[in-house]
């Protein structure tokens, strides 16, 4: 349940840029990356507190976001997930080779948890926080819709030469939004490597970036519910085939495989997803 | 050492010119980056190496057939359609789609490890002070054969023509009786050809992983972006200046630079151009 919770997050970031402002991203991978190994470093290597650990983290994804930004903003929308392609790649073999920093491909082990050794029932409260953070990122998602800013975005995804025409700063929109999916991205990592407690760089690969992206458009591209629903779905499907006893090793490649599928599927069969459609919350 | 480091970066760049020559027909009639050559480039070659020691050249000649057939298929069966939708971003979702299920497969059946050659002892000679390997002769001739097959396919002959027209103008090529379909087919078939090879002749000295296709794919996708689709010795030229760049980064810095190398070239060729220069690919 708080890894679905965790990747609703990451999935909420992507909603946000992508469905609602319809510029595709393939590096929310490495903006999870970003936040969990800030978040590790800081805190097993220099024992920072929490408050400094999100604050640095906020920074330096928000810091990151903005460059990226910058360099894909004069993109069009069939090149800008390149642009973010190629800073997934950089990310990843920055991880993997900066050993002093990172561990290289073994990992951090021993990550401390966001909460006080004292609490008690810390997997509980922990699972309370990354739920209450979920919903109050699908709220924020909501309110972003209903305002001027969202409206933009929305025009920004349908047609950039009409939200030009309006007249409307749409570079500043484009940089804010890729900006803030950043910050969220990075905000899940941070969850996942607290709950985890251990981390390496396969679980922020060029993969977890298609993850994202499969959970958002199967759950309803745009929608509201949609990164929830999409992210529950593909998290609860692939363990159905644990009955068949496969061993852990290949089961992460199904895994893989089956959200590679069900992207196919959808992009074919439901391009808009289960909810747009479905529900009363058509973005269309 | 300046003498070999030419030498080194002349090897690397025949390899960046298959696959940039192969991207940019694909993009030129497509209009969209398809990931999934990524890992089709890589399945073609790890089934020859992992085959080649029982079967030698069959291996080769099988992996390259199951890659381009793989590629067929995806563009019968998924890209054609989306594509009839007008939607260039559900092409390229459709395109990672391919490329998660391919790379996965790949891991799942052969894991991670390298696989090589298994007689890969690449002789070497020397020359003066430069140093040749026979698998940078191989490279050599057997990528100046394909660029020549290239060349002549593309300038020489109708389907060449066709393809550009396609590219050129999808809805006036159809109304001029071309069939889109076959020729998607033809670019596809010469594109994974191309990026097989160039994945396999790059496996000749050093092996290959089933994750190495990512790194080649970008080197690609930074060429088309600074040599456009369209000219052929503008390719040759970009793929040359990423491989020499490469040779000094990994020269003078080590090997984990290499992409960041690429990618700092598109960094400065995005701050430089903007968005014109991208226009050739959207």
């Amino acid at each position: 349940m708080v890894l679905i919770g965790v990747y609703t997050i990451l999935t909420i970031s992507v909603n946000l840029l992508t469905g609602i402002a319809g510029q595709i991203s393939l590096s929310q991978g490495a903006f999870l990356g970003v936040g969990a190994y800030v978040y590790a470093i800081l805190s097993t290597q220099y024992g920072f507190s929490l408050g400094v650990c999100l604050l640095s983290s906020v920074l330096i994804s928000g810091t990151l976001g903005l460059v990226i930004a910058f360099l894909a903003i004069r993109q069009s929308k069939n090149t800008f997930p390149l642009v973010t392609f190629g800073f997934q790649i950089i990310m990843m073999l920055l991880i993997n080779n900066l050993d002093s920093i990172t561990n290289g491909s073994k990992g951090i082990y021993g990550i401390p948890g966001i909460l006080p050794r004292s609490w008690n029932n810390q997997q509980l409260s922990f699972a309370f926080i990354v739920w209450l953070s979920v919903l109050v990122l699908l709220f924020f998602q909501v309110r972003v819709k209903q305002t001027q800013f969202g409206r933009i975005l929305m025009t920004l995804r349908e047609s950039e030469v009409e939200a030009a025409v309006t007249g409307k700063n749409t570079n500043h929109a484009k940089i804010s939004v890729f900006v803030v999916s950043s910050i969220i991205a990075s905000y899940s990592g941070i969850l996942y490597a607290a709950y985890i407690s251990y981390i390496d760089p396969t679980a922020f690969s060029f993969n977890e970036s298609i993850l994202a992206i499969t959970c958002m458009i199967i759950g309803g591209t745009g929608t509201n519910m949609g990164p929830l629903l999409g992210t529950a779905l593909i998290l609860v499907l692939p363990e159905t085939l644990r009955l068949f006893n496969i061993q852990e090793v290949g089961f992460a490649n199904l895994r893989q495989i089956i959200y590679g599928l069900l992207l196919i599927i959808f992009i074919r069969l439901k391009p808009r997803g289960i909810l747009n459609g479905f529900s009363n919350e058509d973005t269309t | 050492m300046a003498l070999q480091l030419l030498v080194n970066c002349i090897d690397n760049a025949l390899i960046y010119v298959l696959v940039g020559l192969g991207l940019s027909l694909i993009v030129r009639i497509s209009h969209t980056m398809h990931f999934s050559y990524a890992a089709i480039s890589t399945l073609g070659s790890v089934i020859a190496l992992q085959y080649y020691h029982k079967l030698g050249l069959v291996a080769v000649l099988a992996g390259v057939l199951f890659g381009s057939s793989l590629a067929i298929s995806l563009e019968c069966l998924i890209f054609s359609p989306v594509r009839k939708r007008g939607d260039p971003m559900a092409e390229l979702l459709a395109s990672l789609g391919g490329f998660i299920i391919i790379s996965n497969s790949m891991a799942f059946v052969w894991g991670n490890s390298i696989i090589s050659f298994h007689d890969n002892t690449s002789k070497v000679y020397s020359i003066g002070q430069i140093y040749v390997t026979s698998g940078m002769c191989q490279r050599l001739i057997i990528s100046s054969l394909l660029i020549l097959f290239f060349l002549l396919i593309l300038n020489k002959t109708q389907i060449g023509i066709r393809l550009k027209a396609i590219g050129s103008n999808r809805d006036l090529a159809v109304i001029y009786g071309l069939d889109t379909r076959l020729l998607y087919i033809l670019a596809t078939t010469i594109c994974s050809l191309m990026l097989i090879s160039a994945s396999l002749l790059g496996a000749l000295d050093k092996g290959i992983r089933t994750t190495d296709g990512l790194s080649l794919f970008l080197a690609g996708i930074v060429i088309v972006w600074i040599a456009g689709t369209k000219s052929i010795p503008t390719i040759l030229l970009t793929a040359l200046g990423i491989a020499a760049l490469q040779s000094l980064a990994a020269w003078y810095l080590g090997g984990i630079w290499v992409d960041i190398a690429v990618y700092s070239i598109l960094v400065l060729f995005l701050t430089i151009s903007g968005r014109k220069q991208s226009i050739l690919i959207g």
